[in-house]
């Protein structure tokens, strides 16, 4: 390994205990005969690492378990804790479906569309209705038309007569 | 930490504040410090640790049982401590306070000149943290004074193991420069 890669690793890995076995010799050696990299291993240890070793843990002060329990005892029952709990609610009721993996969900959605619609419309009836349909529409766009002059249909059936529909 | 079983979770989230001041006093700890020497500022901290456990009551019916509960908390208290760190930056509000206060600082006996040693300690840790970024820092707290594993500290500031690597290394060479200074 060159220096800067063992630099990396004393900084990091090696400092922490992060290596394996098989890489450690390998760095000890080299900070043995590689003065650049000892004098970076001593200044990582005595400028680094040692002045947080000597500091004692504290104790957090009395009075702040008490404002604990004054905030959580005045916290608001607002509309933010009523939606918060309608998603705790949404959350456990869908956290099955979000465990599925997408497309499978995206699958089993369409399958159920395409299924709806067969039950929906019969195959044996489909062009029957779609026949009948298509002439509705048909009609339905000709009324109030240039060919009706705006009349509607109605009226000008009865202004030129039953012929012109026969 | 004394161990906290899910049954005491489970108490505290149904409103047992007998079973929360219990999983109070086994966390606050190290909550307290991590969030101390993060926040640099004991006033600050006081605040952040009210904070934190007002937050990790109001989350506890929401905690998944899924990861380990001290990274749970570990991760409430360093996120609050970076947030406000980072919001006391933007708004030029950042102070540094050189206060071990007598009160809290575990003190073997009438020990006076280890207590000297010890505010010594505690301002030069202070000072040293300043010069590194609140993420940095909290790497720093974590790794030294925690003294988490690299996968621990991922998990509770949900960053990847090279993000670890990354800003313990930059800390590094910060307070390795710092050093040389005096």
């Amino acid at each position: 390994m060159k220096c800067e890669e063992i630099q990396g690793l004393i900084l990091t890995d090696y400092a922490d205990g992060e290596i394996g076995p098989e890489t450690r010799p390998e760095i000890e050696e080299h900070i043995r005969i590689c003065g650049t990299c000892r004098q970076l291993e001593e200044a990582m240890r005595r400028d680094a690492r040692e002045p947080f070793k000597s500091v004692m843990k504290e104790l957090p002060p009395a009075y702040i378990f008490e404002r604990v329990k004054q905030a959580i005892a005045s916290a608001p029952k607002d509309k933010n804790d009523i939606l918060e709990n309608v998603r705790a609610l949404a959350g456990q009721i869908f956290l099955p479906f979000v465990k599925i993996p997408r497309p499978v969900v995206a699958f089993a959605a369409g399958a159920m569309v395409i299924v709806a619609i067969v039950i929906a419309r019969p195959i044996g009836e489909i062009r029957a209705v779609d026949q009948y349909l298509g002439e509705q529409a048909s009609f339905m766009a000709s009324l109030d038309t240039a060919d009706t002059n705006g009349e509607g249909m109605f009226d000008t059936y009865i202004k030129t007569g039953a012929e012109k529909f026969v | 930490m004394t161990d906290i079983s899910d049954e005491l979770i489970r108490k505290a989230a149904q409103g047992d504040m007998a079973a929360f001041e219990k999983i109070y006093k086994a966390t606050s700890g190290f909550v307290y410090n991590v969030v101390l020497r993060i926040a640099s500022n004991r006033s600050d901290a006081d605040e952040i640790t009210q904070d934190v456990f007002v937050k990790v009551h109001k989350s506890l019916d929401r905690f998944g049982f899924r990861s380990s509960f001290k990274t749970w908390v570990y991760r409430i208290a360093a996120n609050t401590a970076i947030n406000h760190c980072k919001k006391a930056a933007r708004q030029d509000q950042g102070k540094v306070e050189y206060d071990p206060a007598v009160h809290d600082i575990a003190i073997p006996g009438d020990a006076m000149a280890q207590f000297d040693d010890q505010k010594l300690a505690a301002q030069k840790v202070t000072s040293l943290l300043q010069v590194l970024d609140p993420d940095q820092r909290a790497c720093i707290v974590l790794r030294e004074m925690e003294e988490l594993d690299y996968k621990t500290i991922a998990d509770t500031l949900q960053i990847n193991l090279n993000t670890v690597r990354s800003r313990l290394k930059r800390a590094r060479q910060k307070l390795i420069a710092e050093g040389r200074k005096e």
